[in-house]
């Protein structure tokens, strides 16, 4: 599991590679979490190349979810391949998370 | 056509990825679907998790034994673990209607894999948790008896 990172103006682009799973999880968990706590408000999870995702894998999109609300900033994922699609779908992530087709809408719909 | 393969494992969450892989190749060798290989997978990585981190009261190595079976119509895949009894399907159903900040992840897992398979049975045989996962073969395209009229 890699994660990128990328500045674009004031947002953060967050590149998740491989397969987030309980093995695995925890990386995406450290680094998000220690971007929000930076003061990073407006985060895009870029999961074109996140290959899987369990519910470990959930766990770590919820719990920054959670944090970035409470902060008053902004989570967005976007580039879901079909398999992640599905566990967003299946678990009703889709609906309490904001997920964009492209990387170009999430960057744009960052405010 | 009737085949099987098993695999056993320790308890650690290292090893479920080799469960994954065996699963997806079985169900490659056989010429079936690969959503159902990817499902399966998804489906035992969650079990499996779950029996790692909390179904042992000691800090030893476990095995755990699985089987992947199928025929004609079916897909199933069998776990067998030493852990404490726990059925997975007791869990409560997560609250998916919940707003961001209410909603909890727990159950999750249990749950995904409910809506993966078909049918899941839980047994409990001398002092081990037996755990039957099973789903229908999607049919071959082109099978013109395939529920039409």
């Amino acid at each position: 599991m890699e994660c990128t990172e990328e500045k674009y103006n004031d947002r953060t682009i967050i590149g998740l590679r491989g397969r987030m799973d309980s093995v695995t999880a925890r990386t995406v968990e450290e680094k998000l979490l220690a971007l929000i706590e930076n003061g990073e408000r407006h985060l895009v999870v870029d999961c074109a190349e996140l290959t899987y995702v369990s519910s470990a894998g959930l766990r770590v999109f919820l719990m920054a979810a959670k944090r970035v609300t409470q902060v008053k900033g902004q989570l967005i994922f976007t580039t879901l391949n079909d398999e992640v699609r599905q566990v967003f779908d299946l678990t009703g992530f889709s609906s309490i998370l904001q997920v964009c087709s492209s990387r170009e809408e999430a960057i744009t719909q960052a405010a | 056509m009737s085949a099987m393969q098993t695999i056993s494992i320790r308890n650690d969450l290292h090893e479920i990825r080799r469960v994954g892989q065996m699963i997806e190749a079985f169900v490659a060798s056989h010429g079936l679907p690969s959503s159902l290989g990817r499902d399966f997978a998804l489906a035992s990585d969650e079990l499996l998790t779950n029996v790692i981190s909390h179904g042992y009261d000691d800090e030893q190595t476990h095995a755990i034994h699985l089987q992947i079976r199928c025929d004609a119509a079916v897909l199933v895949l069998r776990l067998e673990d030493e852990g404490r009894a726990y059925n997975p399907l007791s869990a409560p159903t997560p609250d998916l209607t919940a707003e961001l900040l209410d909603r909890s992840v727990g159950g999750l897992g249990i749950y995904l894999v409910r809506q993966l398979m078909d049918q899941v049975e839980y047994g409990r045989e001398a002092n081990k948790n037996i755990l039957v996962l099973t789903k229908q073969i999607p049919r071959k395209k082109g099978n013109k008896t395939d529920g039409m009229h």
